[in-house]
């Protein structure tokens, strides 16, 4: 029994809980402190603790590169739908159209940094 | 060669096609008149009425000023891919820089 058995039982005991108060803070983005970016950060921040307890190389960049890009878009058109709301969507609520464009924020700013992240590392030996 | 013109000149009338609607809902949207002598009082008094948050700061960056949260997300893709492309090496390349 290694020493890499706690932090092991100790990393898979708490990433469901910081995945969910990640969560948490960019959905309560309209009532108290929060918003978007700082729960992409608290979200990037559980697979930064994947890669230390486990350094291995399965994780697709490609995919995160290509989810980044697509919420880019997204997040343009639908925050045009704003500007345009009494001609395009009257019903949607104001509180409604915060959660989405919040999430919409959280999950980019959540794959801009891991793309970061893994870069860095996996170039680490030169 | 011609396949690969013609799919970023479609893509290209897409982007344009998009920046256009943006710019005619902005343009027709009307003006708001206030009395309030700066923004810091119009934010403070109005920001429940306008946009039903009850923070102030959220409704700051996602309604008054939405603009600046879509450009601050572009610059945050920019980073990413400028962090991509200074970080590519081939190995061949550093092997033979090793042997020389």
């Amino acid at each position: 029994m290694n020493e890499n058995t706690i932090i092991k039982t100790t990393a898979k005991t708490l990433i469901p809980f910081i995945l969910l108060f990640g969560i948490y803070v960019i959905i309560n983005g309209a009532d108290s402190v929060g918003g978007g970016f700082q729960g992409g950060a608290i979200l990037a921040s559980a697979f930064i603790i994947r890669w230390i307890v486990l350094p291995a190389k399965d994780i697709k960049i490609g995919l995160l590169k290509a989810a980044e890009r697509i919420l880019l878009i997204a997040l343009v058109v639908f925050g045009m739908l704003l500007l345009g709301r009494s001609m395009l969507m009257p019903q949607m609520e104001g509180r409604l159209w915060m959660i989405a464009i919040n999430l919409l924020i959280g999950i980019k700013v959540c794959c801009g940094l891991t793309i970061v992240f893994y870069r860095f590392v996996f170039f680490e030996s030169r | 060669m011609n396949s690969k013109i013609i799919r970023q000149a479609a893509l290209f009338a897409v982007c344009m096609l998009i920046a256009a609607g943006i710019v005619y809902l902005y343009l027709s949207s009307g003006d708001a008149t206030t009395d309030a002598a700066s923004a810091k009082e119009y934010v403070a008094k109005n920001h429940i009425y306008d946009t039903s948050a009850q923070n102030a700061v959220t409704a700051v960056y996602l309604n008054y000023r939405l603009f600046d949260t879509i450009f601050e997300s572009l610059v945050l893709l920019i980073s990413v891919l400028a962090v991509i492309s200074l970080s590519w090496s081939s190995e061949k390349a550093e092997k033979e820089k090793r042997n020389e």
